[in-house]
């Protein structure tokens, strides 16, 4: 079965935040406004985490995409008293919104800090209801949710190819982030592809995950800058 | 029609495994008429090519629509601005469409001005009111008086504006345009006034001094692909990229280093890195010999010899000395300079705090010369000349008398802030309204442009709105320069609009983008092209026949048919082997099948815009239009433009003193004409207050034309986590000597007024500069913008580079305190 995954070329990113953007639109994530920004409930499930290393003058920023790794062994999984999350057939961390109880046991299990909650029914003004992306269903309030690889690009292209009857090819599904990140930094594909670039990359000696001793296994890769 | 089961689920919006409905069925209830209008079939997607106008740079787009209602923006993959990228604000553009602020039809003025009170009004009563009025205008031979504020200059509409204030007489006509100040020291030193052009891909170590390009103007999509792309380079070939920057900003932090320097003290580094360069013999002495001019002392016809450049620099600038006025310290410009020198393809670019301060124009100038110094003016170089896309030319205006008396006059000038390049300036236009000098203004159209938000005298252009009798705007939003007008003709959003963009700031190519409509307009909103065509129509024989088009769609096509007849460049196209086009060029082929204009529109239509893949070598020794026909390290075009406005002024017998005096210039003779530091005027009256405050925009919110928009809220200081909220960064330092911790409320509080924001601490800005991010602080356009974090602007000390007119965005200093009370003003 296909393991989806990513790798991030840290060297090429610039941290714009285009890939925030576009995650929030392809996906319907509600915008919380000024109030509950302020208490921090912001729901990004990409994110640009930037750190600085050293003192003035010498002081290095680094901006780093952050969303759900996808992992192997995922921490979130095993506390869902309700398995309302569970590591799909695919590979993705994947989730049952309605099956949600919202006892935010998988948001606190999270090393990477990547899930949010629905405080609230996400609210939209009555006119810009016309403009959100109908493939993807707007999560309730009451319940976490986090980045799903774009799955229903997944679905959708596994409709695609099942009507032209062909196997998936590579570039067939890749999630929005990805799509369109604008310095191409963001590879996706198959992991269990011997011959996918994203299999390539993974033993680039530039390549890392992120709290890999935790032994989460996450399938997103990065590589990182060069010096 | 059958409705297949995979339809069926897209309708339902289920299609993704483990996502289910759940409350959301409010969330696509799309309105009937919507539907019908597209005749719809539930959740067929279809794509549109066009090109976003949210900022200035006009990157291609493709829209995807289901069922005719756009729903997401992605970036046009062969459009050759953004090549398939596009930014945070773009993603928000369907919110721009959707808005519920947007005005929905024509409004005019029920109350007080600036009460924000509307009635609605029809077009064509509008369209009545506004023609009556000019028409008296022309009856009493004052058309004059009518002046049209407009953005940048990018686009088509810009001639057509130009085309009906000179058939309707009037010289006063200006562009709010950020891009000019750096065209200015092009002219300075090479008499031309194109704007140019860069090519980076050859260059192996870019110097840049202060221009923010990841994050601002003129094209930060493309630009974080270049920076990008520039440290990727494969086989080790990846170029070297220096900032020069009082602050560690996104672009800073994406380049290979650092360099901290000074605030107002560039045009010193660039002039020491001179220094070094003529003392080692590592500059082009083939360019600077044959191709520059005022590098050696000279003599002029009189016998008098002038200091030349290298005189200067080799006297002042020397590196000890500009260590000590900009920090940055002597080795570290030694190193700079060689570096620069050794590297066979090197080049430096300059603009943001280089540009935005009271010595921009001399700052701008003398790093222009770093250029020279490295022959990059040789057409071969990364330099080059912009050229625009061969449009039909339009015909010389024909103007009746009315409209030639009325062209006639001067310009409206600017009062007080009197600057020696007028043209280049809009700061300067409050200032003439309100001295009513050399007279009145009647009646002003505004398209585009918002200067009460994004100027720093905003109380002056306040006053002077004021005092216009009479103020049409064409903004579909209210924002906070037209709250004070008369009618609001509300334009188009991008997404329901024609128009053509071209020559973005820096590119080296010539091309154009086409916007059009990707749905049809969904409100009672009118194109400002074709009001001012129907107001043509209504004004005057001669402003109907210089203006003939029926609409503004007819005229842009027209414009772009003289691009079909020559058949030059191509369609955009995904095939871009250049030698594949060459092949097709040298045999008079396109690679696109069309006979006729009809079906030459349809292609250009679906592939966003048109492009020339080979552009002419920069011949720079026809270019440099200055009076040594070379380039000028000594300006006589700053020369020849001080004697014409001294000899205008004869009357009154002031020498040149007069003129420094009045453009607060610090140096005497040869100098004046020779990049040279002029301190920043603050450093004078400085007091208490201790530290440079700095502003700049931000990629999810460029000029802040985004704050009506709420992803672009939601995500406003995406880096800084801060969301919906500005903030102001301190080096750990500053916050520790003043008491202040992260996420404190700090009062910053210059001579101009205070202001409360949170604090964040940041260790890469200099410990005597703190900066608060521009965009937000609105008091209009709309409810997600207004009363949403603070802008800088308001506190920011009027003062002007007075050769340019370009507002000083560095020249105030503020104190920062803990506060106790809450954020904002």
């Amino acid at each position: 079965m296909p393991r989806w995954g990513m790798v991030i070329d840290l060297n090429k990113c610039t941290g714009c935040g285009e890939c925030v953007a576009a995650c929030k639109v392809e996906n319907n994530v509600a915008i919380v406004g000024p109030e509950e920004s302020a208490n921090e409930r912001t729901m990004l499930w990409m994110n640009i985490l930037t750190t600085y290393e050293g003192e003035y003058p010498d002081v290095k920023v680094r901006h780093m995409p952050m969303l759900c790794m996808h992992c192997e062994n995922p921490p979130c999984t095993k506390v869902c008293p309700v398995r309302a999350t569970y590591l799909n057939e695919d590979g993705i961390v994947a989730q049952v919104f309605p099956q949600c109880i919202g006892c935010r046991y998988c948001q606190a299990a999270c090393p990477y800090t990547v899930k949010s909650f629905n405080w609230y029914k996400p609210e939209w003004p009555e006119e810009m209801k016309k403009a959100v992306n109908p493939d993807v269903s707007v999560r309730p309030d009451g319940v976490v949710e986090k980045c799903t690889f774009c799955i229903h690009r997944l679905q959708k292209a596994k409709e695609q190819a099942a009507a032209e009857k062909r196997e998936l090819q590579p570039g067939d599904y890749i999630p929005a982030c990805v799509e369109c990140c604008p310095t191409k930094a963001i590879y996706f594909g198959d992991f269990d592809d011997p011959k996918s670039e994203v299999n390539k990359l993974k033993r680039n000696p530039r390549a890392f995950q992120v709290l890999e001793d935790l032994g989460t296994e996450p399938k997103v890769y990065y590589l990182s800058e060069v010096e | 029609m059958e409705v297949s089961r995979r339809e069926f689920l897209k309708y339902l919006g289920i299609t993704g495994v483990g996502l289910t409905l759940g409350g959301c069925d409010s969330m696509w209830s799309v309105p009937d008429e919507i539907y019908e209008k597209v005749g719809g079939m539930p959740g067929i997607e279809t794509w549109k090519t066009s090109v976003c106008s949210l900022c200035p740079a006009g990157c291609g787009i493709k829209v995807r629509l289901i069922d005719g209602i756009p729903v997401r923006i992605h970036g046009n993959p062969i459009h050759p601005v953004n090549s398939g990228g596009i930014c945070p604000m773009a993603e928000a553009g369907v919110e721009s469409l959707f808005n519920p602020d947007r005005l929905k039809g024509p409004l005019q003025r029920i109350s007080k001005r600036g009460e924000d009170k509307w009635e609605s009004i029809s077009w064509d009563d509008a369209l009545q009111v506004v023609a009556t009025r000019l028409q008296r205008l022309r009856e009493k031979n004052t058309a004059h008086k009518l002046a049209f504020w407009a953005g940048p200059e990018n686009n088509l509409s810009a001639p057509l504006f130009a085309r009906f204030m000179q058939a309707f007489g009037s010289p006063n006509l200006f562009h709010f345009d950020q891009a000019q100040a750096s065209n200015l020291a092009t002219y300075i030193t090479q008499g031309h006034k194109n704007a140019l052009g860069y090519d980076f891909k050859n260059v192996k170590l870019l110097i840049n001094f202060g221009a923010d390009l990841l994050d601002s103007g003129p094209s930060p999509v493309r630009f974080n692909q270049i920076y990008s792309e520039m440290r990727n380079r494969e086989n080790g070939q990846s170029a070297k990229i220096v900032h020069v920057g009082s602050r560690l900003s996104r672009t800073a932090g994406n380049s290979s280093a650092w360099v901290p320097i000074r605030p107002g003290t560039m045009a010193v580094l660039a002039l020491g890195m001179a220094n070094v360069l003529i003392k080692d013999r590592q500059y082009n002495r083939g360019f600077v010999q044959t191709s520059s001019f005022g590098f050696d002392s000279w003599r002029d016809k009189n016998g008098t010899t002038h200091k030349g450049f290298k005189t200067l620099v080799s006297q002042d600038y020397y590196p000890e000395k500009v260590a000590e006025i900009t920090g940055v310290p002597a080795a570290k410009i030694v190193e700079l300079a060689r570096e620069f020198g050794a590297e066979e393809s090197a080049l430096v670019l300059a603009g943001g705090e280089a540009a935005n301060s009271s010595n921009g124009l001399y700052t701008l100038w003398a790093i222009e010369c770093l250029n020279a110094l490295k022959g990059n003016f040789d057409g071969k170089g990364p330099i080059s000349v912009q050229k625009e896309p061969p449009f039909a030319a339009l015909a010389q205006v024909r103007q009746d008398k009315s409209a030639m008396s009325g062209f006639e006059q001067p310009q409206l000038s600017q009062g007080e802030n009197a600057c020696c390049f007028f043209e280049y300036a809009t700061a300067g236009l409050p200032g003439g309204i309100l001295n009513k000098k050399p007279y009145e203004i009647d009646t002003l159209l505004l398209a585009n442009v918002n200067p009460v938000f994004t100027s720093v005298n905003q109380a002056d252009y306040i006053a002077a709105l004021k005092e216009i009798p009479f103020i049409v705007s064409f903004a579909p939003f209210v924002d906070e320069t037209n709250v004070y007008a008369d009618l609001i003709l509300p334009d188009h959003t991008f997404l329901e609009k024609q128009e053509v963009f071209y020559k973005a700031p820096t590119v080296e190519f010539r091309y154009f983008g086409l916007q059009q409509p990707v749905i049809e307009p969904i409100h009672d909103t009118r194109h400002t092209g074709d009001f001012i065509l129907q107001l043509s129509k209504k004004l005057s024989d001669t402003t109907s026949s210089e203006l003939p088009w029926q609409n503004y769609s007819e005229y842009l096509r027209s414009r772009i048919e003289g691009i079909y007849t020559t058949g030059a460049g191509t369609i955009f196209t995904e095939k871009m082997d250049k030698a594949w086009l060459k092949f097709l060029k040298e045999r008079g082929w396109q690679i696109f099948d069309y006979t006729s204009f009809e079906e030459f529109w349809e292609v250009l239509a679906d592939k966003g815009g048109w492009l020339d893949p080979f552009p002419e070598e920069t011949n720079f020794d026809t270019v440099f239009s200055t009076p040594s026909k070379k380039f000028e390290f000594y300006s006589q075009v700053l020369e020849k433009e001080f004697n014409s406005q001294l000899a205008a002024q004869q009357s009154s017998g002031a020498g040149i003193d007069s003129l420094l005096l009045k453009w607060q210039i610090s140096a005497s003779g040869d100098a004046v004409f020779l990049p040279h530091f002029e301190p920043l005027r603050y450093e004078l009256n400085a007091g208490k207050f201790n530290l440079h405050l700095s502003t700049g925009d931000l990629i999810t919110n460029i000029r802040g034309a985004g704050s009506n928009l709420p992803l672009v809220q939601e995500l406003f200081g995406l880096l800084a986590r801060e969301y919906w909220n500005s903030w102001v960064e301190i080096n750990p330092e500053t916050a520790h000597s003043n008491g202040i911790s992260d996420g404190d409320i700090v009062r910053i509080s210059s001579k101009e007024g205070s202001l409360n924001v949170k604090a964040k601490i940041h260790p890469g800005i200099m410990p005597d500069v703190v900066h608060v991010p521009f965009g937000l602080g609105h008091t209009a356009y709309g409810e997600y913008a207004k009363g949403i974090g603070v802008n800088p602007y308001k506190i920011l000390e009027e003062d002007y580079d007075f050769l340019s007119g370009a507002p000083s965005l560095i020249s105030t200093k503020v104190r920062i305190e803990k506060a106790n009370g809450k954020e904002h003003v």
